[in-house]
């Protein structure tokens, strides 16, 4: 299996598998691009731009 | 005295961190990788430094380095998963309400436990913006990690529970659409009968 196809695989599990998985140390991944810091400010100020709400 | 099995934890961590951001993003996070370019600088000072003290020196920094990668690459996994939280609860909307009665009493902890995350996120950003704080962060290299989980655990639920829910929404859905026609026919009806009263 290809790296990005260990990537499309591990989509369709639930971040529980995902986690053991990881944590067998069998996993090799190759990413498609960059998380910045810029992203970093940018989700931090969508998470708190909005309350969760009452449910 | 150096101790390397603290050094090799310490990047065996990080590392593991990163990996997780890049199964949820499919994007490497570049500021946990400049931390980790940090830390092998200093690594592999620890064997060419002269003194004990200077490679126990080199030894701290790299293990403070890698604390840092950790606590960055887990920030902007906590920051991604409670994205992702926030989408599934736009995306029910007003139907929302089914997931609480479907998980059952399940889920007051967990939304509490996601409510937490927010109140961290907030104090996270508070963090950010102070240097010598922000500076400091490994010595908080795990702070994020039960929020990470309770995100986790939130869409974990949510995933679990999908296809119902989904049915439960559209149902819902249908029986909204099915209440509307029949306040349409209803007015529709009277109006009909005015007319045919006056006429």
């Amino acid at each position: 299996m290809t790296a990005s196809e260990t990537i499309e695989a591990m989509n369709e599990r639930s971040y529980a598998e995902v986690s053991s998985l990881l944590s067998s140390g069998n996993v090799t991944l190759q990413s498609g691009g960059i998380l910045t810091d810029k992203d970093f400010d940018n989700l931090m100020n969508e998470a708190l731009s909005s309350e969760l709400g009452d449910n | 005295m150096v101790d390397y099995a603290e050094l090799r934890e310490a990047y065996r961590e990080a590392e593991k961190a990163i990996r997780e951001v890049e199964v949820v993003a499919k994007k490497v996070p570049v500021p946990a990788l400049n931390e980790m370019r940090y830390a092998g600088y200093h690594a592999i000072a620890v064997n060419l430094a002269e003194s004990a003290e200077a490679r126990e020196e080199e030894a701290r920094k790299t293990v403070a380095h890698c604390r840092r990668a950790y606590f960055d690459a887990h920030s902007m996994l906590l920051l991604l998963l409670y994205t992702e939280v926030q989408n599934i609860r736009k995306a029910l909307g007003k139907h929302l309400h089914f997931f609480p009665e479907i998980i059952g009493a399940a889920y007051v902890d967990k939304k509490e436990a996601v409510l937490n995350a927010r109140k961290f996120i907030e104090r996270l950003h508070s963090v950010k913006g102070d240097k010598q704080r922000w500076e400091a962060r490994n010595e908080i290299y795990q702070a994020c990690k039960p929020h990470v989980d309770a995100c986790r655990a939130y869409i974990d639920a949510y995933e679990t529970v999908r296809e119902e829910l989904s049915a439960k929404v559209e149902a819902a859905k249908r029986a909204e659409k099915h209440w509307l026609i029949g306040i349409l026919l209803t007015i529709l009806g009277i109006l009909v009968a005015i007319a045919i009263a006056v006429a």
